[in-house]
């Protein structure tokens, strides 16, 4: 890493852990034990909830007079009720499909926002998802691109990329930086599209066979803007799942498609000489 | 240009649409739009423009219906999202009926290219599969519909059986591999050692996925036989506005070329001498039948009142002739001039 690369980086990852930094988390301590969140409903918001009506709630770090927002797929703003220590349950619109979960703060002149994206379960809604993500909402604005839908995660190993818009525009040769609550930190930096792709780290300890073995973990990923003597703090937050393919294997799965296909060509086989030998009988009797 | 090279640009088009709708209208198109699809397009595969229906209710029994009926809920409320999805789906099917089969499902589409395959390899093609297999075969899909879409995920979601069984039918679904690796991702076709359970629903997954590639070169249709979506979709049969309709006549008794060129070997669309409905529980309503009768208007494919193809003697000779030509050429001879 470059010197003046590894400076910004680190005033990226250390600026934000010498204040508290605002987001927005499923726990409330996630980000201080470095642990996996222990809620399952928490991991992509996507799962499906059991049973209906099944609260989300989300803390709200770093707050200090932050002003919050909830926003359906239709852009409805909905108000959220906030519980003592910074815990807000959000309302259920009865919409299906992914919800925003935005905060936002100024201090001097610093002005920060978070971003997170709730899958919250109700009647389908009738628009897409992507009214909602490519709308803009922040003035520096971290959108994933794409926003992973229903039946995908998060996970460990994979490539995802985000786009960092400024003013609706994007953000080109800008440096973005993608931290969990494992303990991992990765860097790059925008290409002229605004756009910068980061393989998340497969970084669980303890792996268990299975998905629901393993709790998810946080991912930030986080970005500054400096603009006019104001600085624009930005963060995306998302949980992330342990990649299936520690526990699976795609040789075993050759393995028995190649023994199903042979199975088929022998179960053929037998068929057609059976076949043959029930019309030579036919022939023989006739 | 016939009926099946009309359905074939058809086939490929939704299975552009259905495999890698993404590239088409970016990330989200037509989501939500229905995912109630009555054909196999996959949840799984992350660039699909819609899904099917089967993924819809397996969770709804699983996370829905038993959860609010375990905790003393109504039916109405444990079940309301399944009546949306079933409503959405009956929606569609009024549009196409059981030609989401036959001119929509990636699945159906990939099954009749492995037939094709297998021809021009030159594999001994069964022409049609004896009645009694086709008889022991049909109540396979019923039971599907019961065990696997109904009352696995139930019991899963009271708790009764371990998770794998809370999408029954997706663990072994054929589309799940084909429509992920379709799109380069070969994420689907593993064995999962995470539990028992997990590993033999893997297992038989690409085992059967194996299966019906090796199957499909030499009989049409194999998976289709058993598919869960073909009995679900037979429940709507009478709303659909795409009809198969059979005006018998006495020379059908020794004819028969109908049921020869049926996919499915629904040997009924040739035996049945007084219904006019003749849409069976097995039929994708492709149309071959109608093509390949011989007498004129004995068969009819038609849309609500306005007919589509009607069976007609000059059509018949063009495409047998067509068909003959085309059954000529395989991967190691091609038609000479002058073959017939
Ligand atoms: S696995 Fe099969 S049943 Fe499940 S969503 Fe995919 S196509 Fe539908
Ligand atoms: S019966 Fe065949 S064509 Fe119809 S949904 Fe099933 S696999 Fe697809
Ligand atoms: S009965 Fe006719 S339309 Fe139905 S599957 Fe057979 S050939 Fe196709």
């Amino acid at each position: 890493m470059k010197f003046k690369t590894l400076i910004f980086t680190t005033w990226l990852v250390l600026g934000s852990a010498s204040h508290a930094e605002l987001l927005w988390s499923p726990k409330a301590d996630i980000w201080d034990k470095k642990l996996s969140p222990t809620e399952h409903e928490h991991n992509n918001g996507h799962t499906m909830q059991h049973g209906r009506n099944r609260e989300k709630s989300f803390y709200l770090l770093g707050a200090d007079q932050a002003r919050v927002n909830f926003i359906a797929p239709d852009l409805s703003s909905h108000p959220i009720k906030e519980q003592p220590d910074n815990k807000f349950i959000l309302p259920d619109t009865g919409m299906d499909n992914y919800h925003a979960l935005i905060a936002g703060q100024v201090k001097e002149n610093t002005i920060e926002s978070t971003l997170r994206y709730v899958y919250m379960r109700g009647k389908p809604s009738g628009v897409s998802p992507n009214k909602l993500i490519k709308n803009p909402k922040l003035t520096l604005e971290i959108i994933p691109d794409p926003m992973v839908r229903e039946h995908w995660r998060y996970y460990s190993q994979n490539k995802h990329a985000f786009i960092i818009n400024y003013k609706q525009q994007p953000l080109k040769d800008s440096w973005v930086v993608m931290q969990t609550s494992n303990g991992t930190t990765l860097d790059g930096k925008t290409d002229n599209n605004g756009r910068v792709v980061f393989t998340i780290p497969d970084d669980f300890k303890n792996i268990k066979a299975g998905r629901r073995a393993n709790q998810p973990a946080e991912f930030i990923v986080r970005t500054t803007h400096i603009d006019n003597n104001t600085t624009y703090r930005s963060n995306f937050t998302a949980p992330y799942n342990v990649n299936p393919s520690h526990w699976q294997s795609n040789s075993g799965g050759i393995l028995a498609l190649s023994l199903g296909f042979i199975s088929g060509l022998v179960i053929m086989r037998r068929h057609n000489k059976k076949q043959i030998s029930s019309k030579h009988s036919a022939r023989k009797s006739s | 240009m016939n009926l099946t090279i009309i359905r074939r640009l058809v086939q490929v088009t939704a299975f552009i649409v259905f495999v890698y709708g993404i590239g088409l209208g970016g990330y989200y198109l037509a989501d939500k739009f229905s995912s109630s699809l009555p054909a196999l397009a996959c949840a799984y595969d992350m660039y699909t423009a819609d899904h099917c229906a089967l993924i819809s209710l397996q969770h709804q029994m699983d996370h829905r219906a038993a959860p609010v009926l375990a905790s003393g809920g109504s039916l109405i409320d444990a079940f309301l999202p399944t009546l949306i999805t079933m409503g959405t789906f009956a929606l569609l099917l009024v549009i196409l009926s059981k030609a989401f089969c036959g001119w929509i499902c990636p699945l159906g589409f990939f099954q009749e290219v492995m037939n094709i395959i297998g021809q021009k390899l030159g594999f001994k093609q069964t022409e049609s599969l004896s009645r009694k297999t086709v008889k022991k075969t049909r109540p396979i899909k019923w039971l599907m519909v019961i065990f696997l879409l109904f009352i696995f995920p139930l019991l899963t979601g009271f708790g009764l059986t371990g998770h794998e069984f809370g999408d029954p039918f997706c663990r072994i679904c054929p589309s799940r591999i084909l429509t992920t690796l379709a799109t380069g991702d070969p994420k689907e076709l593993v064995v999962d050692t995470s539990t028992t359970g997990y590993f033999i629903f893997s297992v038989i997954a690409t085992f059967l996925f194996g299966l019906m590639m090796s199957i499909g070169l030499m009989v049409r249709q194999p998976f289709c036989r058993i598919c869960p979506m073909l009995a679900l979709n037979t429940l709507f049969k009478k709303i659909g506005l795409v009809r198969l309709v059979k005006d018998a006549k006495p020379r059908c008794v020794k004819c028969g070329l109908c049921a020869k060129a049926c996919p499915m070997d629904i040997h009924e669309i040739h035996t049945d001498m007084d219904n006019k409905d003749v849409i069976y529980p097995d039929c994708t309503l492709c149309g071959r039948c109608v093509e390949f009768c011989p007498d004129k208007d004995v068969l009819k494919l038609k849309y609500a009142f306005l007919p589509v193809l009607s069976a007609d003697p000059a059509y018949f000779k063009k495409r047998k002739k067509a068909q003959t030509q085309w059954e000529k050429i395989t991967f190691f001879n091609t038609p000479k001039k002058g073959d017939k």
